[in-house]
């Protein structure tokens, strides 16, 4: 087993499932048993410094330090729970922000105990406290080698005068009985005292390493067994005996400090926990600089773990026991030791299971790390750690979500450290290195947990840090009337959200039951501050989280009794009531309101004429909620159909009714003259959605129909559809008015919702033959039919039929009636626009069929159907037609392009394109040329001929970016059109299509004259070879530049380039000379500048003929000389640069040729040509070739490097 | 719009079963919705779309890997007058198309609205897509794609941005839809309206090219 610690490589997670725990179920450490420090601090406030008290003893403790002001901050540092300020911002005790403003720690000083220390040490000369040990008493010893215990109440029980030449204490421990104390001292000597009236009843001399201080001394369960170490990093057991009623003791070292010093021990004590497979064994923890070793000394030692971990020598090694539930697979769980071995920053895991076979098994655990270096580390409870690290901050961390909860500065405990019993300072410093370092910071002995609370010895005081219970944290934020977040903190409980959460036990239901009265209680609690206040501000503030937490806590009886007894008789409150309640009702989070706070509601809203929100209430509440004659009252005078009808479906189950009363309301809305009102439309609309709902089984406005009542409501609501008359007819009413009503109203949308019926199919085929019956009666053979309503009836039935399994019958003969119908004219209701789309869906459908689509064509002519038309032809084939008919439909001709494109076989098209050219140019000749340009190009010229200039303008645009080749002609007449509407453009294409243009160049130049383009004109005559036409027309355009003083630089840019490019063929005296005048005239030394620098020509000449053919003084020239010069004399310079450097290239191939004829040659041995050795005279070569005078003919050269 | 005008783009070899779902668009006018539609259902563009009346009824099927999905396609007007009409069709609709012209930011409002009335008041499982139509006029956008994105992810929806001009990502949209949808073979009651109808044989169905 020794090293398997070691070699588990897999780490497991740190699964610590802490919810399951229950104590008294697993039998864990019973704390009820005897008096635990625990509920003394809790219940027995009398004997302790309460918490308000504290400020005023550490401003005092404090004093000395010049900190007089903290004693006027008293109240807001004692804000741990009892005052109602908000946390304190004082440096002593700074909390981080943690959630809802609730602290779970609570700081305390033990006055009585920290005044008899003091008085202690001042009076009988005792020393400073040193060393502690919790029990359910406290024990403390000083440096002059006293022990004082205190009982639970912090009275000194009895105090032990050591032998002051022991040293100071340096140990001590209680056993778990508390009955016995063993006390170790800085000399070596260790002693064991009854507790009860401090009686020693060993005296342990030399147990250990001689000359060592004792810095542990543990019990273990075993009553007679005890383990300690020492300053030389040994570890004994000591076992104690009584014979014949001598007490005596055996010890035996474990662990030789040798081999590396241990620092920490820590027996495991099961206590309590005798059913653990454990029992009986007793396990030690020992941890050195270097390792964590555990080991089991009972019953027979056994090495169990060493676990090498590094870390700074600067850092004592920690060590802490817990018990945690560990979940295993099969939803059992057991319950294991937990080994905490923290160094540094980081806290390694360790969990101790005892296998089946009853070996002890050690598995490491994923670890821990920290922001900050260690100083101690305690368990709380399986979830909660307590650490303090090296800045003495004490923090409080939350194991499975890694989760810091809260933090507690404390400095001012001013802790005692034990680095003089490491040191060895009482027995002569006698310890190693490492140990000295690493026990400057060991306070062991003076930070100890006990239960969830950590005790910390301090120089001048004793302190603890308990943890508050949950119930401790609700009462504590109820005491500072932070209602709100008592609640949200006590839901986060209730919901096993909460973090660090103490003092709770039973199973899962039991504490659920537990926290929910809390929960409970305190919503109560906070209803009635809330009321007692009762202020607007207030009101305003609380009500919404009251009636949130009241719903989510499902305690509506709180709600509409006790908040809303309270609010009911006062306005102000009330509104804000209603207000608030308004938008959980709306978001549909409460359906069961009180009657009388809905009558209230709907009465507030009538007030504030907010209809919208009173419809969306009353929708979304059960009707059982509801006055129902004061909605419906409501409902009616505000024009609320939406609630009118969901309150008759709910209250009376009644799914005619509402229709009965909306539909003449319909009617008479429709009836009155002139344009359709919007109310009528929605009305309308409304009585549409809703059978539809009804038909297809679906609660309006939402949910749905019980599916039992769904069969009913369809036919109740098709009977009522199908009634012949109203109940209260008169003689005159027409039959069927409500299908009637609705023809009327939307004739297409009305279909559309009976085809959703049809669709579904939930109605019989017997009640389905009947409505069609009865609408085709009622359309059709009536004198008064209207065109639109037998249209679109006709069309609907038409799909209708088409559809599959469509059991209908219809005779075929109505729909030649219907044809007629609809290419009648004498209709002023149906637009002939709307006819014609009826007309269009009946033979998309098929229902025409059965007649001869020559005799629909003809109909359709006369009727001026030009898409009805198009359609047939389409499906003939015979696209001309098609064409025809697009181009003949004034709405649809820019259609007729989308046609074209799409069109099969194009080339059938072409006579009809040709044809009516015009037309398509008229509806846009760009894409009537891209259509042309792109299938029938060689059409173009023909059809050009016929055009007006715009219109052969756009079309041959439109041909030109078909990108087909065009015939010469062609261009050059799109050039000459682009140069009239466009002229932008002209340059651009000149470029693209230069060699297409230069065959008429001509009438190309032509055209660009006359529309003055000049720059065009003049890259025309350069493309062609002419040069000086170019020429002379940008001089012309250069000197009206100048003239008009605008753009002389770019026209003069243009000239050089082209006199550049065209310097071949033209003649310097004709073109720099007169560009040279021309810009003397300007008097720009930049543009000269530019001249001269690109001008080939010769200075002396050109400048002889400048002066000789222009006049003026020789001060008009002065920028064109100072020009020259300048240019002389950069040339001048070029002129020497290349010289230099043609003269130092020469140079340096001069020095290497002279270079390697003073290389010396190796003398060949054999000559190259016959290979035998040199007797008479040879020829030697540069290239170490060698050869007899004999073998190489005149002139002499090296065969062999001139033949390669 | 049967026999001709419908084209069966997807293959129409007889496969496990055919899903019918009801879907219907709905958003501001003149953002595009009968565009898309067109798109989806003829494969067509008309740049003189005329605006719809009332609603317009197109159906149309998808092949998914394991089965045939047939949309019926519920095309509603966009016009504030017809709004008040849309309930008759989303009400019993699996899935919605909510449409917003991608230059400009009215109709992406409006269209948060129409998500709004659809999560309250639709059947519960209905399958929402927002679509940003018109995605070829990028020059002129003024809904961030970011944005209408990061307010589908909160809400739950499918996005995706389209041009019915170009045909971008117009089938992916549709498709995207009928994968979402739930295809349980068991047919509830009528008012539970979140599944499909399973329409079990695909025999009387004529022959069709495959999607593109």
């Amino acid at each position: 087993m020794s090293e398997s610690g070691d070699s588990t490589s897999k780490f497991d997670p740190l699964n610590l499932d802490f919810s399951e725990i229950d104590d008294e179920e697993y039998n864990i450490p019973a704390v009820e048993e005897t008096p635990t420090l625990e509920s003394i601090l809790n219940n027995d406030q009398n004997s302790l410094m309460s918490e308000d008290e504290l400020s005023d003893y550490l401003a005092a403790e404090n004093q000395g330090f010049g900190t007089g002001g903290c004693g006027s901050d008293t109240a807001s540092i004692s804000s741990f729970g009892s005052l109602k300020d908000t946390p304190s911002k004082t440096g002593l005790f700074n909390f981080t922000e943690s959630r809802h403003y609730d602290h779970i720690l609570r700081h305390i000083i033990l006055k009585a105990i920290s005044s008899q220390l003091k008085s202690a040490c001042e009076r009988v000369n005792a020393g400073r406290p040193t060393v502690m040990a919790v029990s359910s008493m406290i024990a403390v010893g000083t440096s002059h080698g006293l022990v004082l215990v205190f009982d639970s109440a912090q009275t000194l029980r009895w105090c032990h005068e050591g032998n002051e030449e022991q040293g100071s204490v340096s140990a001590l421990d209680f056993n778990h009985n508390c009955s016995r104390l063993l006390i170790g001292y800085a000399r070596g000597l260790i002693l064991m005292c009854d507790v009860a009236d401090g009686k020693v009843l060993r005296t342990m001399n030399q147990v250990h390493t001689p000359a060592t201080a004792v810095l542990h001394v543990k019990f273990t369960d075993n009553p007679n067994l005890a383990v300690c170490s020492d300053s030389g990093g040994s570890v004994f057991e000591l076992s104690f005996k009584r014979t014949l009623g001598i007490r005596s003791v055996d010890s035996r070292c474990i662990f030789s400090g040798s081999r590396g010093e241990v620092c920490c021990i820590e027996p495991l004590r099961l206590k309590a926990l005798t059913t653990h497979p454990l029992h009986g064994s007793i396990l030690v923890a020992m941890a050195t600089l270097s390792k964590v070793i555990l080991v089991c000394i009972r019953p027979n030692t056994r090495l169990l773990l060493t676990h090498s971990v590094s870390a700074s020598p600067a850092n004592l090694p920690l060590l802490t026991w817990q018990f945690v539930v560990i979940q295993l697979n099969d939803s059992s769980h057991v319950i294991d030791p937990v080994l905490a071995f923290a160094r540094d920053s980081t806290i390694h895991f360790y969990h101790i299971n005892v296998l089946a076979s009853g070996r002890i098994h050690c598995t490491v655990l994923e670890q821990l790390n920290l922001g900050y270096s260690l100083l101690a580390c305690h368990w709380l409870n399986a979830r909660i750690l307590a650490t303090v690290d090296t800045q003495e901050r004490f923090h409080l961390i939350d194991i499975r979500s890694q989760e810091e909860l809260e933090t507690l500065d404390l400095s001012c405990v001013s802790l005692v450290y034990n680095s003089s019993h490491f040191k060895g300072l009482c027995t002569g410093g006698n310890v190693s290195k490492a140990m000295a370092l690493a026990g400057e910071r060991a306070c062991y002995n003076t930070i100890k947990s006990f239960g969830n609370q950590v005790l910390f010895l301090g120089m001048r005081s004793f302190h603890v840090i308990s943890t508050r219970s949950w119930l401790e944290r609700l009462n504590n934020l109820l005491e500072q009337n932070r209602y709100a977040a008592a609640l949200r903190l006590g839901i986060d409980f209730l919901e096993e959200r909460g973090k660090g959460v103490l003092g709770l036990s039973g199973h899962r239901k039991q504490r659920k039951k537990l926290i929910w009265q809390k929960v409970h209680e305190m919503l109560t609690t906070y209803i009635n501050a809330v009321l007692h206040d009762n202020n607007a501000l207030m009101y305003q503030e609380n009500l919404p989280v009251i009636i949130e937490h009241c719903i989510h806590l499902q305690c509506e009886d709180l709600l509409f009794q006790q908040v809303w007894n309270g609010v009911e008789h006062s306005t102000v409150p009330r509104n804000i009531f209603l207000q608030s309640i308004e938008g959980f009702i709306q978001d549909g989070k409460i359906r069961n309101v009180s009657p009388a706070i809905m009558q209230k509601l709907v009465e507030y809203l009538e007030m504030t004429h907010r209809w919208q929100a009173m419809e969306e209430c009353i929708v979304n509440v059960n009707v059982s909620s509801l006055d129902i004659e004061q909605v419906l009252q409501q409902c009616r005078s505000h024009q609320l159909y939406d609630a009118l009808i969901s309150v008759w479906n709910q209250a009376m189950n009644d799914y005619t009714t509402p229709l009965q009363e909306l539909l003449p309301q319909l009617q008479r809305m429709l009836s009155s003259d002139g344009e359709r009102s919007e109310e009528a439309i929605r009305l309308g609309n409304k009585c549409l959605v809703y059978i539809s709902c009804c038909l297809s089984g679906r609660g309006y406005p939402n949910g749905d129909i019980e599916e039992s009542k769904c069969a009913t409501v369809r036919s109740r609501v098709f009977q009522f559809l199908c009634s012949q008359h109203t109940i209260n007819a008169d003689e005159s009413e027409e039959t069927y008015p409500y299908l009637r009503l609705f023809l009327d109203f939307n004739t297409k949308e009305f279909l559309n919702a009976l085809s959703m019926a049809f669709q579904d199919s939930y109605l019989s085929v017997q009640l389905l033959q009947r409505l069609v019956d009865i609408l085709i009666s009622i359309t059709l053979h009536e004198n008064s039919s209207k065109s639109r309503q037998v249209g679109w009836l006709f069309s609907w039935l038409a799909k209708e039929i088409m559809r599959p399994n469509c059991s209908l019958r219809l005779d075929l003969n109505l729909f030649e009636q219907v044809l007629e119908i609809l290419v009648s004219s004498n209709d002023e209701l149906c637009t002939p626009e709307e006819k014609e789309q009826i007309l269009l869906q009946l033979i998309s459908t098929g229902a025409l069929k059965h007649i001869p689509e020559e005799r629909i064509l003809q109909l359709a002519q006369t009727a001026g159907y030009h898409q009805v038309c198009a359609e047939i032809y389409e499906r003939q084939g015979n696209h001309e037609q098609v064409l025809k008919c697009h181009l003949l439909d004034d709405s649809r001709k820019p259609r007729v392009f989308d046609y074209l494109n799409v069109a099969p076989e194009k080339s059938k098209l072409q006579r009809a394109v040709s044809e009516n050219i015009d037309t398509l140019l008229e509806v846009n000749g760009y894409k009537t040329g891209l259509f042309v340009g792109t299938h029938f190009v060689e059409l173009t010229s023909r059809m050009v001929h016929t055009m007006t200039k715009q219109k052969q303008f756009e079309f041959l645009q439109g041909v030109m970016d078909a990108k087909a080749a065009l015939s010469p002609p062609i261009i050059t007449l799109y050039f000459q059109l682009l140069c009239e509407f466009e002229p932008n453009s002209a340059m651009k294409f000149i470029i693209a299509n230069c060699d297409t243009l230069l065959t008429d160049i001509e009438s190309c130049v032509e055209t660009a004259q006359k529309h003055n383009l000049e720059m065009e004109e003049a890259i025309l005559w350069e493309k062609a070879g002419s040069y000086k036409k170019s020429f002379n027309i940008l001089f012309k355009r250069l000197q009206y530049a100048i003239r008009s003083g605008k753009d002389v630089e770019s026209a003069t840019e243009e000239l050089i380039s082209l006199i550049l490019r065209g310097s071949s063929v033209l003649d310097p005296k004709d073109t720099w000379l007169p560009l040279l005048q021309c810009l003397v005239q300007v008097n720009s030394p930049k543009l000269m500048k530019r001249v001269l620098n690109s001008a080939d020509l010769n200075l002396a000449a050109e400048f002889h003929l400048l002066l000789k053919h222009t006049t003026g003084s020789l001060g008009d020239y002065r920028s064109l000389i100072m020009g020259l010069f300048e240019k002389c004399v950069y040339e001048q310079e070029v002129l020497q640069i290349a010289e230099r450097s043609h003269y130092l290239d020469l140079h340096n191939q001069l020095k290497q040729s002279l270079n390697g004829a003073k290389r010396g040659i190796p003398n060949p041995v054999i000559c190259t040509v016959c290979n035998k050795k040199f007797q008479s005279q040879m020829l030697l070569f540069h290239c170490t070739h060698g050869y007899h005078m004999d073998c190489l003919k005149q002139p002499f050269q090296c065969v062999k490097c001139d033949s390669n | 719009m049967a026999s001709r005008g419908t084209v069966q783009r997807p293959n129409g070899q007889t496969q496990g079963k055919i899903c019918q779902f009801k879907l219907v668009l709905l958003g501001e006018s003149a953002v595009g919705k009968s565009s898309l539609v067109l798109r989806f259902v003829k494969g067509q563009f008309h740049e003189y779309q005329e605006s719809t009346i009332g609603a317009a009824f197109l159906t149309q099927t998808v092949c998914l890997e394991d089965m045939t999905v047939k949309f019926e396609i519920w095309d509603t007007a966009g016009q504030e007058r017809y709004h008040s009409l849309a309930p008759m069709y989303y009400r019993g609709a699996q899935a919605a198309i909510v449409v917003y012209d991608i230059t400009n930011q009215d109709t992406f409002n409006r269209a948060k609205t129409w998500v709004k009335e659809l999560q309250r008041q639709a059947s519960p499982n209905i399958v929402i897509a927002l679509v940003g139509n018109k995605a070829d006029l990028v020059s002129k956008r003024s809904v961030e794609c970011q944005e209408a994105q990061s307010y589908a992810e909160e809400h739950g929806l499918l996005f995706n941005e389209t041009s019915a001009k170009t045909a971008v990502n117009v089938n992916d949209v549709f498709l995207a839809i009928a994968k979402k949808l739930p295809k349980n073979e068991n047919r509830t009651g009528p008012g539970s309206s979140g599944q499909g109808i399973v329409v079990s044989d695909s025999n009387n169905k004529p022959p069709s090219r495959c999607c593109k």
